[in-house]
């Protein structure tokens, strides 16, 4: 399965696997292809250590591939920075293709409390109630 | 004289000639879900028409008026509330500093530890009478996860035109400035409020703009957007009819009733379009016989030009005071019809808590526009 | 008290006193009284015998007081006529404080025929959700 890995706003890397499609009707247009079953999504925060030279890209995509899954790894740590990441997701959750309701928090062993801090932050300014940061490593 | 206004129905001397008003007396004009309180026999209403009456003495007002604001308030205080329910008495605002006004905070109990939303609602009631039993409030501040504010602002019969506008004002700035204590996000309020509290919300939202304050939302019913009559209005006569609406109009804005001199912190429909750049969101919902219908809706075209997120939504076979409203402003017996415009009420209210949908951007390439055009 | 009186020329009707209680209309202020805990409602089919001097008329009046119901009884038995007091049933039911989906069409042992035309015309013309005739006799 082809995993594509891109830069998303300046803010981080998104590992994002290639989607089902389906084809629908759109009126005055006629038939379109477009993404189908959206998948959950996870805010990775590593301080920045996914990029293009992460050692442990590939694993990470074919995690993501075989898991259906959506990794948004932004750079940032500060919670104000990673919340534009969280507005992000929930404002193209069309193009991502994920579900809104299905984006969970995780983090290194170094950026636990950065996660949690963004947890808290989605609850204050979002009024998003997400589980608590869970730890992630390959 | 057309007979509506003879007998019981005379109106202190008011004329009307044949032909300038229709007559709705008649259910058969509404829709048959809402057809509750259709015509209502005026002698209920008297209480609340001399409070206006341009016939009646001030003194007489004020003994009435304070008398009737006290058995509101004895009602709501000795009633069971689901909600806590705090008074607070707050500063007064910029523009009328020495009054200070009281201000109440609803809390219900499924809010957040911190930073929760704010529902900054309005109690209706023509400016004559503010009962906040008639109003869903604990019920909306609930479904909607929310802090309730309610200013308890001045009447007609008690201070004219600005005074509610600065109480408004007044209730904002405090709630704005204190939001820790409160316990709320002050970034996260919408402004709700039917009738007179849809108006003032209205109004006073232009106020607020006035000074840089910006809320979610303004999500209102059956408001008042104009004093100003115009040929081919004042169509309908029943529950809340022109004459009503003129009347409680003319007596809280006394001299500057229907004057180009007052602009839309008097009267909504006051505004240019230029004055509607910037302006919150905005969903009206009104009724087909609501008095100043199309100047509600030409209201609803500024917003539409100054590019403001904005939608009207206009119940035919409605006036003011009927069943559609049963929900929203607990206006009789909840049904079907009811329900299903209180369900787009409230997802208005939720749309504008759960997204951003100000448009800043308009304001920026506004004032660009115009640097192009005029220069610096 | 039981009121009896004819309506729009189509008939009669026989309308137990409501309960009522008080409610309070919010814009502007106001006080009033309305009818409560709306009755279902018998269309009676006799083809015009439930008229002022009719012989039952205190029993019916005291069946509809005891069982909370409302007769409604047309003059006519042509199901197209009995359409019309169909519809003002439909569009006054607030007034009458009746439940508009609880309609029984019901005839003399001699009007059941006609009884049962009135609900297949009711069901084909005016998407009446409604039962079989049944026959109706004190």
């Amino acid at each position: 399965m082809n995993v594509d890995f891109y830069e998303y706003n300046g803010l981080g890397y998104i590992v994002d696997p290639e989607s089902d499609t389906k084809v629908v009707t759109v009126i005055l247009i006629g038939k379109q292809t477009v993404k189908a079953n959206p998948r959950p999504a996870v805010i990775y925060v590593t301080g920045g250590k996914i990029n293009e030279s992460y050692e442990k890209l590939e694993e990470l995509k074919a995690y993501c591939a075989e898991n259906k899954v959506v990794y948004i790894c932004p750079t940032s740590t500060d919670a104000d920075e990673l919340g534009k990441t969280y507005q992000y997701a929930i404002d193209k959750f069309k193009d991502l293709n994920i579900v809104k309701e299905e984006i969970s928090v995780k983090a290194d062993s170094e950026n636990m409390s950065a996660a949690q801090e963004l947890v808290e932050f989605v609850l204050d300014e979002f009024d998003d109630e997400l589980d608590d940061a869970e730890e992630f490593s390959l | 004289m057309w007979e509506k206004f003879e007998g019981d129905r005379n109106k202190n001397g008011i004329i009307v000639e044949d032909g300038r008003m229709i007559d709705i007396t008649d259910p058969k004009w509404g829709h048959p879900d809402g057809r509750d309180f259709w015509d209502l026999d005026p002698k209920l209403n008297e209480g609340t028409a001399m409070l206006y009456s341009p016939s009646v003495p001030q003194e007489e007002k004020l003994a009435a008026g304070n008398a009737r604001q006290a058995s509101y308030m004895e009602q709501w205080w000795s009633t069971e509330h689901t909600c806590d329910v705090e008074k607070f008495e707050v500063p007064g605002c910029e523009e009328e500093p020495d009054t200070p006004v009281e201000v109440w905070v609803v809390k219900p109990k499924n809010l957040k530890k911190r930073k929760n939303r704010v529902l900054f609602y309005v109690v209706g009631g023509g400016l004559t009478g503010l009962n906040p039993n008639a109003y869903p409030i604990e019920r909306m501040c609930e479904e909607h996860k929310c802090v309730g504010i309610v200013p308890i602002y001045r009447l007609s019969w008690q201070a004219q035109y600005p005074a509610a506008i600065n109480d408004l004002h007044a209730a904002y700035k405090w709630m704005y400035n204190n939001a820790d204590e409160l316990g709320i996000h002050n970034d996260k309020v919408v402004i709700s409020g039917s009738s007179t509290g849809g108006h003032l919300g209205l109004a006073a939202a232009f106020r607020l703009k006035r000074y840089g304050y910006s809320p979610r939302g303004i999500v209102v019913v059956s408001a008042q957007t104009d004093d100003r009559e115009k040929d081919g209005d004042s169509l309908y006569t029943g529950m809340w009819d022109a004459v009503e609406q003129h009347d409680g109009l003319y007596n809280w804005l006394g001299r500057n009733f229907a004057s180009n001199r007052v602009g839309p912190e008097a009267l909504p429909n006051h505004a240019t379009v230029e004055d509607c750049i910037g302006f919150p969101p905005t969903f009206m919902y009104q009724s087909e016989m609501d008095p100043d219908i199309l100047q509600n809706v030409e209201f609803y075209t500024k917003l539409l030009k100054a590019h403001s997120f904005v939608e009207y939504h206009v119940y035919g076979g409605a006036h003011h005071s009927n069943g559609i409203w049963a929900v929203i402003k607990n206006c009789g017996e909840p049904n079907e019809y009811s329900t299903r415009a209180s369900i787009s009420f409230e997802s208005n209210i939720e749309d504008c808590f759960k997204y951003d949908l100000r448009r800043p951007w308009v304001v920026e390439d506004y004032k660009a526009a115009f640097k192009k055009k005029f220069g610096e | 008290m039981v009121e009896f009186y004819d309506y729009e020329g189509l008939g009669n009707i026989i309308d137990p006193e409501s309960d009522t209680k008080q409610v309070f209309i919010p814009s502007p202020p106001t006080m009033t009284t309305v009818k409560t805990n709306p009755r279902s409602t018998i269309l009676y089919i006799t083809g015009g015998r439930i008229v002022e001097g009719y012989e039952k008329l205190e029993e019916l009046k005291a069946y509809a007081e005891e069982n909370k119901v409302v007769f409604v009884c047309p003059s006519s038995k042509d199901p197209e006529e009995v359409a019309e007091t169909f519809n003002y049933i439909q569009s006054k039911y607030k007034v009458l404080n009746v439940k508009r989906d609880e309609i029984a069409v019901m005839g003399d042992a001699d009007t059941m025929d006609d009884a049962q035309a009135v609900v297949d015309y009711l069901v084909d013309e005016c998407d009446a959700d409604i039962d079989d005739a049944e026959e109706f006799s004190l």
